[in-house]
This record gives C-alpha cells, sequence and structure tokens, in this order.
C-alpha cells in the first residue's frame, strides 16, 4: 500500500471482469456477422447471397413434394420469387395474408431455400383489423 | 346503466384509486398525516374495482357475451369451459387485467406488512399499477363492437380460441408468468423506497422474501412455456431464442442476479449500489418485454408476437419515464450510499458472487440487445448508423428496409461460454467463505465430487460426446451437481431449511446437463415414409405404422391420428400416436408430436401428414394441367363435344353423346402428340369409354370427367403400376437427457421455495443472524 491512496486499483477480480466482456464483445461481434438477418425485398435477396428475410404475399397454394413446400410470392414492388421451404407445408398457409421467408436465395436453381416461414394470418394472436376492412 | 359502462366504470374507479393513493402516500412522506388512512383505503378501493372487473370480464366469457369485442375475438359457444375461462388471458387487454390484479392483491397484504416502510412501497407499487390501468383504458377489453351504423352487433358466436391455445397449460402458464411479472413490482418497490428512507439495507431485508418468491413464480412460468412448446406444440424443442421467450429471460437473469447480490448484501452490507440498479432494471425489463411483445414492433420477426394495437408509444412512454425517474432518485442518492468493501481476494465467496452476477448481466445485455435488433434497426436516431456500421463491418448489402434480426444461432453461440463460467462458479462459492477461504482444505473438499465428474465426463465420452464445450458443460456440472449435494449434507443439521439454496443449485447443475444432451445431442430429424403395416427403422427403435383414424372432438375439429408402434431394441412395444388436426375455424393445421420417453432421454415423433392410399395408374387433370403417369406425361387442353342439332338449329334431345378429352400426350422421349380418348354416355345404360390405343399398346381411357369444373380422370390401362398403400410420413429425431431439464427446473424451484419460506420466517421474527458465522453454515441462501 502506498502513501498516495489510489482512487482505484487493478485487483485480479477487474482482470476476470475485463476478460469475460472482451469475451463478449468478441464472441457477439464474430457471430454477428453470421447470424445477422436484413429485411429485404425481392431484388436484394436475389443480388445477396446471405441468409436474409423476405415478405412476401403468396401467389398461389403452392405444391406440396416429399418432405418440402414450393410456392411462388411477390414482394411489394411486385416482384416474384420462388421460394422452397425444406419442411412439410404451414398448416395455416391457405389463410395467410403475407409470410416473410427467412433463408438464402440458391443462385443455381434460382429458387429461395427457406429454413423457416412466419405465416401473417387474419387470428394469430390479435385479429388483424387489414383483414377485417 | 350497460356493463360495458360498468366495466369502463370499475377501471376508472380503479385507477382514481390508485392515482389517490400514490398522491396520498406522497403527502404522508412529506408529513401530511391525515393521508395515511387516505392511502390504504385507496389501495383497497383499486383492489376491489380490479377484482370486480375482472370478475365481470370472466362472466362475459361464461355467458358468451359476443357483443363485447374482447370477448367475439377470443370466446365461442362451443369452448370447453376451462378454455372459454382462460381465453380471458388469450388477448392482451385481458392479460394486463391479470397483471394488475396481481399487483393490486399483493399491496394490501404490503399494508402492514411493510410497517415503517409502508408509504415509500406503496407509492411506487401503486403508481405501477396507475400506469398498468391507464394500458386497460386505452384499449379497453369492455369494449363494445359497432357496425358502420354505430349499432352494437350482437354475435351469436365469437370467433374463438387460437387452435393452438387449446390446451391445459393455456390455463396454467400466462397467469404464472404475470404473477411473476407483478410480484417483481415489490423489490422494485422496496428499492425506490429504501433510496427514499436513505435505509440502505433494510430494504433488502424486507424484500428478500418477496424477491425469491417472485424468482421461484418467474422460473415455474418459463419452465411451463418451455414444456408447452416442446410437447404439444410440435415445434421439435423447449426454446427456440424466439423473442418472445428471449423478452421473458431478461427479468429472469436480472432477478436471479439482484437475490445473489441481496445475498451478499445481508450477509456483511456491499453491493449496495448494484442491488439498487439491479432492482430498478429488473422492472423495467418487464415492461420492456411487454413492450417488445405488445407493440408489434417484433410483428415481422417473431413467431408469436401480437400485432400492432396502438399501445406501443404509450407503453414506451411510460418504460422512459419510470426509468428516467427510478434513475433520478438513484442518482441523487449515489454519493450517499455508503461503499462497505469485498473481499480483495479473487478466491472468496464474495468475489464469484460477484463475477456471477456479472456474466449473468453479461448474458442479459446479450440476449437484450440481440433481441432488440429489429427495434434499434427501425428506430430513425440508430438506423442509418447501424446500417451504415454493419454494412461496412460485415460486408453486406445495405438494404431498402434497413431492418435486420438476428438469427437464434447468434444466441446459441454467444450465450453457452458465458453460462460454463456461471456453472464453475456455483461449484467454488459454497466451498469458499464470504472472504476467503482455505484453498487446502477446499481442494480437500473436492475429492467426491471430482471423482463423480470424471465419471460423468468418461461416461459422456463413451456415449459419444464430442465436443469441447459441451464436455466442459458435463464435467463441471456434474462437479457442481457433487459439491451441492456434499454442502447439503454438511448443512442439513444445521437445519433442513437452510438447504434450499444449494438444492436450487443442483437443480441448475442438472438443468444444464439436460441442456447439453437435448441440444448439442439431439439428432437432426429424420423424416420417413412409412407404408401401412410395415416396419422402418430410426435410431434403434423399429417403428410400425398401424393406421390411420379420424375422430371429431366436441369443437367439430377432425382429429387425425397417426397409429404407431415403436418397438424398443430389447423388444418392449409402445404405443404412440402423433396428431394432425385441421381446425375448421381457421383452417390450420395443427400437429401434436408423441414423445417416447426412455432413462436416457426422449424419442420424438412429429407428424408430417397422413397419405391415403392412391392408385398411379389414375391421374386428374384440371384444364390446362400437366401430370403424369409413370414414364408419360399428359396435358389436359379441353373437353371436344358436340350435340346433335334439331332442324331449327337448337339442341335436340338426345340420350346419346359422346365427349371427347383432347389432351397433349408426351411418350418417353418428350414426343408430343394430340390424342383424343372419348366416354360415349347412353341414357339409362351408363358410360361407355372409347379408349385411345397408345403406340407400344398401352390404353387411356376416361375413367371419370366433370364439365362443369373442366376435369378429367384418365386411367393408364397396361402399366399396371403397383397401387401405392396408406402411409404415414414422419419425422423423427431424439433428444438425449431432455428428461434432466424438466427434473433441473423442478428441483431449482424447490429449492428456491424452501429459501423464500426460510426468508419469510427469519424476516418475520426478526432474527437476523450477524455476518460472522461458523463456516458450516455460512449464510447461504
Amino acid at each position: 500500500m502506498s502513501e498516495v491512496k489510489p482512487r482505484f486499483r487493478l485487483k485480479p477480480l477487474h482482470i476476470v471482469g475485463i476478460a469475460l466482456l472482451m469475451l463478449a464483445g468478441w464472441l457477439g461481434f464474430t457471430s454477428m456477422g453470421d447470424s445477422l438477418t436484413p429485411y429485404v425485398n425481392v431484388t436484394e435477396a436475389k443480388a445477396s447471397g446471405r441468409n436474409v428475410q423476405v415478405m412476401g404475399y403468396p401467389q398461389n397454394q403452392g405444391t406440396v413434394e416429399s418432405g418440402s413446400f414450393r410456392f411462388t410470392m411477390r414482394d411489394e414492388m411486385g416482384q416474384p420469387i420462388e421460394v422452397l421451404y425444406r419442411q412439410p407445408k404451414p398448416g395455416n398457409f391457405d389463410q395467410a395474408i403475407s409470410v416473410v421467408a427467412i433463408g438464402a436465395f440458391d443462385e443455381s436453381q434460382g429458387i429461395f431455400v427457406a429454413d423457416d416461414l412466419l405465416v401473417k394470418c387474419p387470428s394469430k394472436y390479435q385479429e388483424d383489423t387489414q383483414a377485417a376492412k | 346503466m350497460n356493463l360495458f359502462m360498468f366495466g369502463t366504470l370499475l377501471l376508472v374507479v380503479a385507477l382514481v384509486a390508485a392515482f389517490t393513493a400514490t398522491t396520498s402516500y406522497t403527502l404522508l412522506i412529506a408529513g401530511q398525516r391525515t393521508a395515511l388512512s387516505w392511502g390504504r383505503w385507496s389501495v383497497r378501493i383499486a383492489a376491489v374495482s380490479i377484482l370486480v372487473a375482472s370478475l365481470l370480464l370472466l362472466a362475459l366469457f361464461y355467458f358468451g357475451r359476443y357483443e363485447f369485442d374482447y370477448v367475439y375475438n377470443y370466446s365461442s359457444n362451443d369452448l370447453e369451459l376451462r378454455y372459454k375461462l382462460s381465453a380471458l388471458w388469450a388477448g392482451q387487454q385481458g392479460s394486463f387485467m391479470i397483471w394488475a390484479l396481481v399487483g393490486l392483491l399483493a399491496a394490501p397484504l404490503l399494508l402492514r406488512r411493510s410497517r415503517e416502510f409502508e408509504p415509500f412501497v406503496l407509492m411506487p407499487l401503486m403508481a405501477v399499477q396507475v400506469a398498468i390501468i391507464s394500458f386497460m383504458l386505452i384499449n379497453n377489453p369492455f369494449a363494445l363492437r359497432f357496425d358502420v351504423a354505430k349499432q352494437i352487433i350482437y354475435a351469436e358466436d365469437g370467433r374463438g380460441l387460437n387452435e393452438l391455445l387449446h390446451n391445459p397449460w393455456m390455463v396454467i402458464h400466462p397467469p404464472i408468468l404475470f404473477l411473476g411479472y407483478g410480484l417483481l413490482a415489490i423489490p422494485f418497490a422496496y428499492a425506490i423506497a429504501g433510496l427514499w428512507r436513505r435505509d440502505y439495507d433494510g430494504w433488502v431485508k424486507a424484500a428478500l422474501p418477496w424477491t425469491i418468491t417472485a424468482w421461484v413464480v418467474l422460473t415455474t412460468a418459463l419452465t411451463l412455456g418451455g414444456y408447452w412448446a416442446y410437447e404439444t406444440l410440435g415445434w421439435g424443442g423447449y426454446w427456440a431464442w424466439d423473442p418472445v421467450e428471449n423478452s421473458s429471460l431478461l427479468p429472469w437473469l436480472t432477478v436471479t442476479a439482484l437475490l445473489h447480490g441481496m445475498l451478499v448484501q445481508r450477509a456483511h452490507g456491499g453491493l449496495r449500489r448494484a442491488n439498487f440498479s439491479l432492482a430498478i432494471v429488473t422492472y423495467g425489463l418487464v415492461m420492456y418485454a411487454s413492450f417488445l411483445t405488445r407493440s408489434g414492433v417484433l410483428g415481422d420477426f417473431s413467431v408469436h408476437s401480437f400485432t400492432e394495437d396502438g399501445l406501443g408509444t404509450t407503453m414506451a412512454a411510460v418504460l422512459v419515464v419510470g426509468l428516467v425517474v427510478s434513475l433520478g432518485i438513484f442518482f441523487q442518492r449515489w454519493r450517499d450510499v455508503p461503499i462497505s468493501k469485498l473481499s480483495e481476494s479473487l478466491f472468496s465467496r464474495d468475489s464469484l458472487f460477484v463475477l456471477g452476477m456479472f456474466c449473468l448481466v453479461i448474458i442479459t445485455l446479450i440476449v437484450g440487445l440481440g433481441t432488440s435488433m429489429p427495434l434499434f434497426s427501425k428506430t430513425p436516431i440508430l438506423r442509418d448508423g447501424l446500417r451504415t456500421t454493419f454494412a461496412k463491418a460485415f460486408d453486406i448489402a445495405a438494404s431498402q428496409d434497413g431492418r435486420f434480426s438476428l438469427q437464434p444461432s447468434f444466441f446459441r453461440t454467444v450465450t453457452p461460454p458465458f453460462g460454463l463460467v456461471v456453472i464453475g462458479l456455483m461449484t467454488m462459492a459454497p466451498l469458499l467463505g464470504w472472504r476467503g477461504g482455505n484453498i487446502r482444505k477446499f481442494i480437500f473438499a473436492l475429492r467426491l465430487p471430482a471423482i463423480l465428474a470424471v465419471v460423468a465426463t468418461v461416461v459422456g465420452l463413451l456415449l459419444g460426446v464430442r465436443k469441447p464445450l459441451s464436455l466442459a458443460y458435463l464435467g463441471l456440472g456434474s462437479l457442481g451437481l457433487g459439491v451441492n449435494i456434499l454442502m447439503i449434507v454438511r448443512t442439513v443439521r444445521g437445519g433442513w431449511m437452510r438447504i434450499g439454496g444449494y438444492a436450487a443449485h443442483i437443480g441448475a447443475a442438472l438443468l444444464v446437463i439436460g441442456f447439453v444432451g437435448s441440444s448439442a445431442y439431439s439428432s437432426p430429424d429424420i423424416n420417413m415414409t412409412i407404408p401401412l403395416n410395415t416396419t422402418q427403422t430410426a435410431f434403434g427403435h423399429k417403428i410400425t405404422f398401424e393406421g390411420y383414424a379420424t375422430r371429431t372432438n366436441n369443437q367439430g375439429a377432425e382429429k387425425g391420428v397417426i397409429d404407431l408402434a415403436v418397438q424398443r431394441g430389447d423388444g418392449e412395444v409402445q404405443d404412440a400416436a402423433p396428431q394432425l388436426y385441421l381446425n375448421p375455424r381457421d383452417g390450420q393445421w395443427i400437429s401434436n408430436p408423441a414423445i417416447i420417453r426412455e432413462w436416457w432421454g426422449d424419442l420424438y415423433i412429429s407428424p408430417g401428414k397422413y397419405l391415403a392410399a392412391s392408385d398411379p395408374n389414375l391421374l386428374t387433370l384440371a384444364q390446362g394441367q400437366k401430370g403424369s403417369v409413370g414414364p408419360y406425361s399428359f396435358v389436359f387442353q379441353n373437353f371436344d363435344y358436340s350435340l346433335p342439332e334439331d332442324h331449327t338449329g337448337a339442341e335436340a334431345q338426345t340420350d346419346e353423346i359422346t365427349i371427347k378429352a383432347r389432351l397433349t400426350f408426351y411418350d418417353e422421349a418428350g414426343k408430343a402428340t394430340t390424342i383424343e380418348p372419348g366416354l360415349r354416355a347412353v341414357a339409362n345404360v351408363g358410360n361407355q369409354p372409347e379408349p385411345y390405343t397408345l403406340a407400344d399398346g398401352n390404353q387411356v381411357l376416361i375413367s371419370a370427367l366433370s364439365l362443369e369444373n373442366r376435369q378429367v380422370q384418365l386411367q393408364i390401362v397396361g402399366l399396371d403400376l403397383p397401387v401405392l398403400p396408406e402411409r404415414a410420413d414422419i419425422f423423427v429425431s431424439t433428444k438425449p437427457a431432455v428428461g434432466l431439464v424438466w427434473v433441473g427446473t423442478v428441483v431449482m424451484t424447490l429449492g428456491g421455495s424452501l429459501a423464500a419460506t426460510r426468508r419469510f420466517i427469519e424476516h418475520a421474527t426478526k432474527r437476523h443472524a450477524q455476518a460472522s458465522v461458523p463456516e458450516a453454515a455460512t449464510q447461504a441462501a
């Protein structure tokens, strides 16, 4: 202990704390690049090779294949895109006002491969006022 | 006076009473003695009004009063009684009602118990109630439905409850969650009271039992939600890192940190400022969670978020004002709060508690910021900065919309290392004294748990666990398990009331081992299509499809049950019946998985679809549609038929007509020709197909047709493709060690309940033990 009392001394505890914080920052930053999913329109989705979210209005009831589901949707600008969803057809798809497809555009097949599909229905948890009008 | 006015009046009375209570207690603090009885009576009036309002709303559901908008939207005549009543909290207005009710029922309990704290605690508590009741007045649960001409619409039936919510868990999960939220207002109110009275330690003594109780209730609520998702929603997991799940996790993380901070402060002072900030932030996060899930900001990002309802701005404003005022009071007193030095040694219970709390706060930040990205990237001030920063950092083309979210993979990557640190701390802290411990003693005490840890890790290796992080979790988790069992054995002599905390940690250790097994080592889904009465193998189990049956439940929903027999490797056979059903009201397909429970984990069977028997030699085509049978393809162009005319040119009555279907036929080589098989319909005799013979001798004939729907069914004779039997399409996966997740949380909440009970008794009897107690019986809750 020196004569002059320093206002703050770095203790082992602080070092561990700072190390944890740095770990969080580093982990957060590195995994953010992979998991960041922008909300885009069809044109942007086709241009970007990464994972994105696209909102669209289904144009058809889609076709059910073994273990997957395929349909076409158009975004707000009216751009069409074909979506392949590698899961069974969602039960409420036929009532959907719009869907949000989460996945990536596969350029070789010219199709959007979705890992996830959010189906926006008139009655999800709240009644949708748009549907009533 | 009609019911709408009565209900609204009750809400207004409650609002006025809550406001009066807040004001009276403020005046009381300022020295107005007469204000006390005003305050107390206002609290009681507010509680009674909200209680009556809740019962009224419940009655409206019970009697099916569909002229009320809220009842119309969430209930219907065919609902079972328990769901009719649970529909009360299916939507937002009702969930606010429950939330307000919890707070207002707690308030009268606190009136006399809080003694000298009374005005200081009830003032912030009632201020919170003012906010919640005003949300209800903005979005009134007693609102009526009007048509264009401003006439009340008296509907015969309501729109019903979302089929996903027809579930026993719906009856208990939401109220328990709101009970937890409501209880978290108590430590918050006590913290404000402590700051106000400059009683920087007393508030912790009074609030600790309530804090642990809130923690227990919230833990239970989150577990039930997870179990619901796992067992019946068929999402394949108990935690999907969905924004709505994440936002309810935030207050849980900070309240966990808070109760540990309170324990340190109870033992020997210290962490006073940390505890104030945690108590304030926890309640802020409760409000923030509601804001995220109800304001509609996550509508495009979450599977189960509410849609826009106009409350978002109000809630955000309440949240900001509340935080500014609370933190303002806190910073006002900042320099006044005495600081007690914690242990200098890193190797002491003090330091490990601090690190553990710090880790929980870091996890809160990660989950909170990560979940808020859709909101931040939508906020005008932040939007452009974020967009350009991330576009640069991660080489992403900036999108027009600008909003973005983070996939669950983000949370799966970032949170586990910190969980591991927390588990490590949980293992070491009980063996050390607050100020530090004897290292040799510490190592010596670890010998038995270490054996357990080594055994568990070896077993894990043998079972095929290879990921270093998972092995570390397994090893440290079992070490923590061993240490806390050891501590129970040591402390139980000093009274079994003291083991609550250790029991909770045993639960936590089991829970994380369960996490590792069921998330890191759950198998990917195997998709199999099993024909009727045949067997296929998955994960060493023989699965036989024994049939499909539909039964109609009392709501008119057809439930299809896929009947499977699952035979284990050792020959024991169990039935599994995953269900698929269509809700006729909104056309949603609902699937319920079947779960075969084993000691090592679960075999999880989700129904994909049921395929009826079909004859591939038949092909039904609509006009313009293309289809194929074996090597051939057909496009149905149109029907070609002419009715004979009589001499006036009108259609003559005829008893015979030939209809031809014009088809484009593609053979194996893809060469197209036009063919026209026909069907001669003769009155009173029947239909005579006129087949078309293909070049290879096989025939195409019309087996059925519909002129108005422009559909034709073709039959190909000669290919003799085998008829397909009924098939069940299922997804099978394994969830190892998932049982430990449930066992762990149950043990954790039981331990927590015991600790809460002990603290209530302790606080009531006012036996405050000194900090300097012998090593073996230190104050570990």
